[in-house]
């Protein structure tokens, strides 16, 4: 073999040895413990702060509400989709039972025309599928200007 | 990129990416200047000749039964360096064609559309800089045209 092959196969394999140097300093601890990803990511995650309650807290309290929404268009969707994240106010709203709710523990009510096109507005990048197609669970798309969901 | 999923599109881009500009193309066209870069490094001074020696790896060998080999190393590099650009371009196609959030990129001609794009631009680039070298360069030989 030529001189100037050697020294290149040598450059070459002085390059993958600082990759894998590299790679070494630079993998994350825990990674691949568990799968293709770090296992003390799910610990991460694990304990950060919740912030929703979920559908079966909401009625609870709120169960005539629920049986009114089973009958609805909207049956498929979870409470929260809607009125916004709401642990707190299924912990601590049962203490103001009498009185108005404080401030912070008032969950969005959106009944505007305008709500109604964050999910319906026409979307080219969404599946068009009409409403009552499969299962009532796909989101019938119109125009928001013609139905004047903008005003 | 330290822990490329082959399940993912993108990181094996990676992998394509690293054989075509660094087994493809660097090599290329190291066999192709590697004689050029002895010879003017024994012309430059300094800084040059230093660069020069470096990119030939501190070697001196051009006779020409080297050379012949370089030659004939370059030729089995673009036989499957063509295919590979190929690879290249139609991989950068079918990328930007799984892009779901851009319904009108949503099609199995991207790579083929990539392909001819990079065609065309490359030899408008080519003539482009043929135009603006020969302004400035007027005794250059191959502006004598």
């Amino acid at each position: 073999m030529p001189q100037h092959i050697k020294r290149l196969v040598l450059v070459f394999m002085v390059f993958i040895a600082l990759f894998l140097i590299v790679k070494y300093i630079l993998k994350p601890v825990s990674f691949g413990n568990l799968g293709h990803y770090r296992e003390l990511s799910i610990h991460e995650n694990s304990i950060k702060p919740l912030h929703y309650a979920g559908a079966v807290n909401c009625s609870n309290c709120h169960d005539s509400i629920r049986l009114i929404k089973a009958e609805g268009f909207h049956a498929q969707l979870k409470c929260e989709v809607c009125h916004g994240p709401g642990l707190k106010h299924a912990l601590y709203a049962g203490r103001f039972k009498d009185g108005p709710l404080q401030d912070s523990l008032i969950l969005t009510m959106p009944n505007d025309r305008r709500d109604c096109a964050v999910c319906h507005e026409i979307n080219a990048a969404r599946i068009k599928i009409t409403f009552d197609t499969i299962n009532n669970t796909m989101v019938k798309q119109v125009n928001g200007m013609e139905h004047y969901l903008m005003k | 990129m330290i822990t490329p999923h082959l399940s993912s599109d993108m990181a094996i881009f990676g992998f394509v990416y690293l054989w075509y500009l660094m087994v493809v193309l660097l090599l290329e066209i190291w066999f192709d200047y590697r004689r050029d870069m002895v010879v003017w490094a024994g012309e430059s001074k300094r800084f040059k000749r230093f660069l020069y020696r470096a990119f030939s790896l501190w070697t001196t060998d051009i006779s020409p039964k080297s050379v012949a080999l370089d030659n004939k190393i370059g030729y089995f590099i673009t036989v499957i360096g063509v295919p590979s650009a190929f690879l290249l371009h139609g991989y950068v196609g079918f990328i930007f064609g799984s892009v779901k959030a851009n319904p009108w990129w949503s099609t199995v001609l991207m790579p083929v559309i990539f392909l001819f794009s990079a065609m065309v631009s490359g030899i408008a680039l080519v003539m482009f800089i043929y135009i603006l070298l020969c302004r400035f360069n007027k005794d250059a030989f191959f502006c004598y045209f």
